[in-house]
């Protein structure tokens, strides 16, 4: 990998305050006394940093080491948005008639740019995979674009991954900084630049005097692959593991052959991991209306809910958790492929994180590839 | 022998009666274990019973008795037949068709009191040895002791080596070894505060809430899951919006939906994937209902719930003090 520019930890900081003031920075904060750690904006973090009584470099920290809870697609697809406003109006003098009145789009207010900076890689691929979905072929979301289009993803690569990481599984690896603006790998005292996209250059260029000149790029480089060795040990998994030629094919069988019920006896079909899922991008839309105003709002919906493919009729496609468990991960490792060409799983492992039933994506794909296998022996 | 091979044995002694057996099985993740339904003989020897089995397996009895014909056989720790007989004193379950095996506990570790003892990290490795708990994240090691993350209730568990309901119950030799604690001592400290300060504790966690219904979906006595009033159109009682308010709206009726049926296990919370502490607000509506109509929750399977039968004059309930 090769190292294009250096910067120390402490020069980071002073870079971050830059950039804050003129775009809408969100990193990864680790609350130490809630126990939570999610993405915030920064100046949110800093009024946080104030209002707090009791020594806050203790309760907040920036962190991007660890896993945040939920993943940043919230950011440019938020858990509910409002679509618009409506009125209808009507005419005293003729009854009959109603006019419907549109307010106008929900506006971001960022003037800026939103700079998500300490990504995971395997987030950046996430938010890869829903501009695929949202922002290909001639019908696009204008609303994930409007945010999404002036925005740029720092990332930095994991030196540590954790038990329930499995990105060489799905084709990623922990510094694949494909989708991301500025690649970073932490190492030494600071962070070693690896990628510089055309749209980031300003970033670096406007800070010059953040980033070190005088730097051993070749000892760096070094240092890097030990620490790129080392991460893709302690994962273990790899794209060898999975038949990616034929996985799609392996899940197109797997239907109806009653894998599926045996996979998801101890799933409880709640909503959880589709809605830390870097790459669920399911919603429901509906009209509120009180009286003769009203808004339409989208929210996050999960196809493990028994509404999502309930018909007017009363009939239900998938009225148990098998059938619905069946589609959530065909949806990744199926349908998906075949639609966007990409496996849409990115290896993040939060849906195996928060499953209070220890449900394992990895375990139920594998599963399905070992039953096939068996049947053909 | 250990209370693991003791439940195994058992287990192997009246596998043949049964048709499945719920249990515990090892999870490849520190301090988790898996549900694991076994159907032969021969697959018991994965079965596991620790300090990590912190799963209530009563949440799937209620479906598996309207799927399984035969006798089901379940592992439960002596605080988890409450649930059991509370589903069957509302007639939602027949007692005929399962077997409690119930092995005495020496307490189970709540993980995400230990996750959130340092400061929200995952942890990467655990070990338990006795009283000693060594945990390690990606930044630090930990040496704890295991004596401060049991789960909130093994700290006023009465039950543990008698429970009073069981088919099978297997004594542990290691028994329940903790300080205990009083049981309402978060409940008095949130009570103490104003109004304000309280709703405004309950906002910030309520902001959290992605509306996922692990919580609802977990739970042994919430068997409504698929038919919840939440996802009705007509009427349309909730929005669908995910914002403080809703999560707030929707965790009372809840509530209000437990109340007298609530069995303390605390899945709910376990569950929550943003942590919200809903095991206080159960643990609220059990006081108040325990106290308005004698009746404690899973303890007798004959007696008819408070909120399942009427009387003419409540006891406790003063008409003029309504107003």
């Amino acid at each position: 990998m090769r190292v294009i520019e250096y910067i120390s930890k402490e020069n980071t900081k002073n870079w971050l305050e830059k950039l804050d003031a003129k775009n809408d920075v969100f990193l990864p904060v680790q609350d130490l006394q809630e126990a939570r750690i999610g993405f915030l904006d920064y100046k949110e973090f800093k009024k946080l940093v104030q209002q707090s009584k009791e020594s806050p470099e203790k309760r907040y920290v920036i962190n991007h080491r660890e896993k945040t809870a939920l993943s940043p697609k919230y950011i440019f697809f938020p858990e509910t948005e409002k679509l618009f406003d409506f009125e209808y109006l009507k005419d005293i003098e003729n009854p009959e008639k109603v006019e419907l009145r549109l307010g106008a789009a929900e506006k971001t207010e960022s003037s800026g740019r939103i700079i998500l900076f300490g990504l995971k890689p395997c987030d950046a691929e996430g938010i890869s995979r829903l501009d695929r979905v949202f922002g290909e072929g001639d019908k696009k979301d204008n609303y994930y674009m409007e945010k999404r289009k002036n925005s740029l993803l720092i990332s930095i690569g994991c030196n540590t991954p954790f038990p329930d990481c499995f990105c060489t599984l799905v084709g990623g690896s922990p510094f694949n900084f494909e989708n991301a603006d500025i690649g970073m790998v932490e190492v030494n005292d600071g962070y070693a630049i690896v990628k510089i996209s055309d749209d980031a250059k300003d970033l670096i260029s406007e800070n010059r005097e953040y980033f070190d000149k005088d730097i051993d790029k070749t000892a760096i480089e070094e240092e890097i692959e030990k620490i790129i060795k080392s991460s893709a040990e302690k994962i273990g998994h790899t794209w060898e593991d999975l038949p990616r030629e034929e996985i799609s094919k392996i899940m197109d069988e797997s239907i109806g052959s009653g894998i599926w019920d045996q996979i998801t006896k101890k799933c409880i079909s709640c909503g959880a991991c589709t809605y830390v899922c870097p790459t669920c991008y399911c919603f429901n839309i509906r009209d509120e209306q009180k009286g003769l105003q009203g808004q339409r709002y989208r929210s996050w919906d999960y196809c493990m809910n028994s509404y999502y493919t309930l018909e007017a009729s009363g009939h239900n496609p998938r009225p148990d958790k098998s059938l619905r468990y069946r589609n959530k991960v065909n949806c990744k490792y199926n349908y998906n492929i075949k639609r966007h060409g990409h496996i849409y799983c990115v290896g993040c492992g939060r849906c195996i994180e928060v499953c209070p039933v220890s449900m394992d994506i990895r375990e139920a794909v594998k599963t399905v590839i070992d039953n096939r296998q068996q049947a053909s022996d | 022998m250990t209370i693991e091979n003791k439940l195994k044995e058992k287990i192997d002694e009246i596998m043949g009666d049964l048709e499945l057996l719920v249990g515990y099985s090892p999870s490849a993740l520190p301090l988790k274990v898996n549900p694991a339904f076994i159907e032969k003989k021969e697959e018991t020897g994965s079965l596991v019973f620790n300090k990590m089995c912190i799963n209530n397996l009563a949440s799937y009895i209620y479906d598996l008795s309207k799927s399984v014909k035969g006798t089901i056989g379940i592992v439960l720790k002596p605080c988890d037949t409450r649930s059991i007989i509370q589903l069957a004193s509302e007639e939602l379950i027949d007692l005929k068709k399962i077997k409690m095996i119930v092995p005495g506990c020496s307490g189970v570790l709540d993980y995400k009191k230990i996750q959130k003892h340092v400061g929200g990290e995952k942890i990467i490795s655990c070990k338990l040895d006795g009283e000693s708990l060594a945990i390690e994240t990606i930044s630090q090691k930990h040496e704890l002791k295991a004596g401060d993350f049991y789960a909130d209730k093994c700290y006023w568990c009465q039950v543990h080596d008698n429970p009073a309901h069981f088919d099978e119950f297997i004594e542990n030799d290691q028994k329940l070894d903790i300080e205990p604690r009083e049981k309402y001592a978060d409940i008095d400290a949130i009570e103490g505060k104003s109004i304000d300060e309280i709703m405004q504790y309950w906002d910030e966690q309520f902001s959290n809430c992605i509306r996922c219904y692990a919580c609802r979906n977990i739970c042994p006595l919430e068997i409504c899951r698929d038919r919840c009033i939440t996802n009705l159109d007509e009427p349309y009682w909730q929005s669908q919006r995910i914002n403080t308010e809703e999560g707030k709206f929707f965790q009372l009726i809840r509530v209000l939906h437990l109340a007298g049926r609530c069995t303390e296990c605390g899945e709910c919370e376990r569950a929550c994937p943003r942590d919200i502490p809903l095991s206080k607000l159960m643990k609220k509506s059990a006081q108040i209902t325990e106290k308005l109509f004698e009746y404690k929750t899973g303890e007798e399977p004959d007696k008819k719930p408070p909120f399942l039968t009427f009387k003419d004059v409540e006891k406790n309930i003063k008409e003029e003090n309504l107003s």
